[in-house]
C-alpha cells in the first residue's frame, strides 16, 4: 500500500518538501572546510534580503564564502539531483522498465566524451568557457541519442529492446574513447578524470545561471506530461486508442530528459545512482503516478544530492571524494533498508 | 427502429509480410447492435479489429466512420469515436482502479486540463455499469482476472465512444462471468444505441447476445447475418471443419455442440 494522496495532502506534502529543502540548503551553508556558525549564516542572509536593513556586520570573508562559493555549489547540486531524478523517472516511464536510468542510452557517456574533447580544445579561462563545454555536452549526448534511434530504426523499426541494446553498445564505445583520450594526454587527463567521476567543485554562479534554467524548465515540462506518462504504462497500442501519439510522445520525452541529463553531465560529470534510486524511493513512498513521481523525486533528488555533496566536502576536507562514489556509498544501504521494510509488509 | 450505419468497411484487404491476412472484407455495422466476429484461430479476427483501430495500414479498400474516411481522422478524433479492449491488457502495478478507468477520459481532455468532477462522475457510472463500484479504491493488480476484465471494460465505457471494439472480452473466464460480460455489452448496445464489435470463440454466447454475426475464415467473410440466419450445420462445418449439433434449450436459446463419433 502506498499513501493515497488527495489534493489537500498533496499540497501539504509539497509544502513539507519545500520547507525541508530550504532547511537543508540553510544547513549546507554552514558546513564545509570553514565551519560557519548558524547565527552568522542567518545574519548574512538577512543582510541580503531586500527591504530589511538591520546593519549587521559580518566578516566580509565569511559572506564571500557563503554567497560566492557555497550557495552556487549547493544550488548546482540541487538542480543536478532534481534533474537526474526526473530524467530517471521519465526514462523508466517511456521504456516501461524500472531499471532504466539517465545513463542507459549512452547519453551521459556521449556527453562525457564530448566534454573530454572540449577540454582539449577550449582553453579553460576564456569568456563563456563553460557555455562552450555545455554546448559540447549537448552535442555529444544528442548525437548519441539520435544515432541510437536511427540505428534502431534501421535494424528493427524502433523495437525498444533494440534501442536499449544499441544504446548500451554506443555507451561502452564512448566510455572507452574517453579513457583513450585521457591516457593520450596525462597532464590534464587527471583533472578531467576526477571531473568525470562527478564533482561540484567547478560550480560557481557562471555555471549555475546557464544550467539552472534549462534543467528547471525541463522538469516543469516533464511534469505537464505526467498524465501522458501514466497512460503510456498500459502499452503503446492501448495508449494510442486513448488518443496518445505514442511514438511522438516517446521521442519528445526522451529528448527532454536527454537535454536535462546533458546539462547535468556538463555541470558535474557523471553521477550515477541518483537517477535510478531516487525514483524508486519515491515509488515506494508515493506510488506509481508519474505526476507525483516527477514532482517528489525532483525535491528528494535535490535534497539527497545536496546532503551527499555536504559529506563530500567535509569528510576528508580539504580534499574531496568524487561525488559519484559517495552517492552509491550513502544511497545503496539506505535503499536496501527501504526495500526490506517494504517486503516485510509494513506500510510506508 | 431505424438504425444508422456507424462503421462501414468496404473491400478491405490487408497484407502482412506479403501474406494476405484479410481478403476483400465488406461489413456494415449499425448503431444499437452487438456484432460478433467468429472463426477458427488464425482466421484474421484480431487483424480485422486491429485494422479498424488503425494499428495496421490498409492495402486496399476503405473504412468509414459515420460517413467520414477513417484515414482523415486525427488520432484524438479516432479515440473519441472508437474505444478498444485488448485481448490481454497490460496492467501497471500499483495503479488504483479509479485512476485506470480515468484514462478513458484522456481523449476528452485538453493538454492543460486536469480531470474534473464530471470525469470522476463518469468513472463511477462506468464502474456501476460493470457492477464493480466496490473496487473503486483498490489496486488494479490485486484484483482477480475476471474482476480486472470488468475494470478494463469500464475504462472503455468511460471513453464514451459511439463504437466499442473488444477482442475476446469474455475469454478464459468462468461461464457465468462470460455471460455477464456479454449481457453488459448487449445492454450498452441496446440502451445507449452504441455499436459494439467483438471477436470471440464462444459461439453459444455469440448466438445468444449478438444482433449480427460475421463468420471469418482465412481472412474472408464466408457468411454474415443474424444468428438465426447464419447458424446452421453447413456453415459451422464450413467455418470450423467440424460437424455440429444444433439444438434449442427450454428457454428457446440455440445451443451448438460439436459431434464426434
Amino acid at each position: 500500500m502506498t499513501i493515497n494522496i488527495n489534493f489537500k495532502s498533496k499540497f501539504a506534502i509539497t509544502l513539507i518538501m519545500c520547507i525541508s529543502l530550504i532547511s537543508i540548503i540553510f544547513f549546507s551553508l554552514t558546513v564545509g572546510i570553514a565551519e560557519i556558525p548558524v547565527s552568522i549564516v542567518a545574519r548574512s542572509i538577512i543582510n541580503v534580503m531586500p527591504f530589511i536593513h538591520f546593519d549587521l556586520t559580518i566578516s566580509n570573508n565569511w559572506e564571500q564564502i557563503i554567497f560566492d562559493i557555497r550557495l552556487p555549489r549547493i544550488i548546482a547540486a540541487g538542480i543536478v539531483g532534481a534533474g537526474l531524478s526526473c530524467a530517471g523517472v521519465t526514462y523508466q516511464g517511456v521504456f516501461r522498465n524500472h531499471l532504466a536510468d539517465p545513463y542507459l542510452l549512452g547519453i551521459a557517456s556521449g556527453a562525457a566524451l564530448a566534454v573530454t574533447i572540449a577540454n582539449y580544445f577550449v582553453p579553460p579561462n576564456i569568456l563563456f568557457s563553460f557555455l562552450w563545454i555545455q554546448l559540447f555536452a549537448f552535442f555529444g549526448g544528442l548525437l548519441v541519442i539520435c544515432s541510437v534511434y536511427l540505428m534502431a530504426f534501421i535494424i528493427d523499426n524502433r523495437n525498444f529492446s533494440t534501442i536499449i541494446l544499441t544504446g548500451i553498445a554506443l555507451s561502452s564505445l564512448c566510455t572507452s574513447l574517453t579513457f583513450f583520450l585521457l591516457m593520450m594526454q596525462s597532464t590534464r587527463g587527471l583533472s578531467i578524470l576526477s571531473f568525470l567521476f562527478g564533482s561540484f567543485n567547478t560550480a560557481d554562479w557562471n555555471v549555475v545561471i546557464y544550467t539552472a534554467p534549462i534543467i528547471i524548465l525541463g522538469i516543469i515540462f516533464l511534469i505537464f506530461f505526467g498524465r501522458t506518462l501514466n497512460i503510456l504504462q498500459i502499452g503503446p497500442e492501448e495508449a494510442k486508442t486513448l488518443g496518445i501519439k505514442t511514438h511522438k510522445m516517446n521521442m519528445l520525452l526522451i529528448f527532454v530528459a536527454s537535454i536535462i541529463t546533458c546539462s547535468a553531465v556538463a555541470l558535474a560529470g557523471i553521477i550515477g545512482f541518483v537517477g535510478l534510486i531516487i525514483p524508486h524511493l519515491c515509488r515506494l513512498f508515493f506510488g506509481n503516478d508519474y505526476t507525483k513521481l516527477l514532482m517528489f523525486s525532483g525535491f528528494i533528488g535535490a535534497m539527497f544530492l545536496i546532503l551527499v555533496d555536504d559529506s563530500v566536502r567535509t569528510i576528508i576536507a580539504p580534499r574531496e571524494i568524487p561525488i559519484g562514489a559517495m552517492t552509491a556509498l550513502v544511497g545503496s544501504p539506505l535503499f536496501i533498508y527501504f526495500l526490506f521494510i517494504k517486503s516485510n509488509g509494513h506500510d510506508l | 427502429m431505424n438504425f444508422k450505419t456507424s462503421l462501414a468497411i468496404q473491400n478491405l484487404t490487408l497484407y502482412k509480410n506479403k501474406i494476405k491476412i484479410l481478403d476483400d472484407i465488406s461489413l456494415e455495422l449499425k448503431e444499437g447492435n452487438l456484432i460478433s466476429i467468429i472463426g477458427p484461430t488464425g482466421a484474421g479476427k484480431t487483424s480485422l479489429l486491429r485494422t479498424i483501430l488503425q494499428f495496421e495500414k490498409i492495402n486496399d479498400g476503405s473504412i468509414r466512420i459515420f460517413q467520414k474516411d477513417m484515414k482523415k481522422l486525427k488520432l484524438n478524433e479516432l479515440a473519441k469515436n472508437i474505444s478498444f479492449v485488448h485481448q490481454s491488457s497490460f496492467l501497471p502495478v500499483g495503479l488504483l482502479v479509479n485512476k485506470y478507468v480515468l484514462f478513458g477520459r484522456n481523449p476528452h481532455l485538453g493538454f492543460f486540463d486536469t480531470e474534473s468532477k464530471i470525469d470522476y462522475k463518469i468513472v463511477e457510472q462506468a464502474l456501476k455499469k460493470v457492477d464493480s463500484l466496490q473496487f473503486i479504491d483498490r489496486e488494479l493488480t490485486t484484483l482477480s482476472g475476471g474482476e480486472q476484465r470488468l475494470i478494463i471494460i469500464a475504462r472503455a465505457i468511460a471513453q464514451q465512444t459511439p463504437i466499442m471494439v473488444l477482442d475476446e472480452p469474455a475469454a478464459n473466464l468462468d461461464f457465468a462471468l462470460s455471460a455477464k460480460i456479454m449481457n453488459i455489452l448487449k445492454n450498452i448496445a441496446v440502451k445507449e444505441r452504441k455499436t459494439v464489435l467483438i471477436a470471440t470463440h464462444d459461439v453459444n454466447n455469440a448466438i445468444r447476445f449478438s444482433d449480427y454475426m460475421c463468420l471469418l475464415k482465412h481472412g474472408r467473410i464466408i457468411k454474415q447475418g443474424t444468428p438465426s440466419e447464419v447458424m446452421n450445420n453447413e456453415n459451422i462445418m464450413d467455418l470450423y471443419g467440424a460437424s455440429a449439433q444444433i439444438t434449442k434449450d427450454i428457454d428457446g436459446n440455440t445451443i451448438v455442440s460439436t459431434k464426434y463419433n
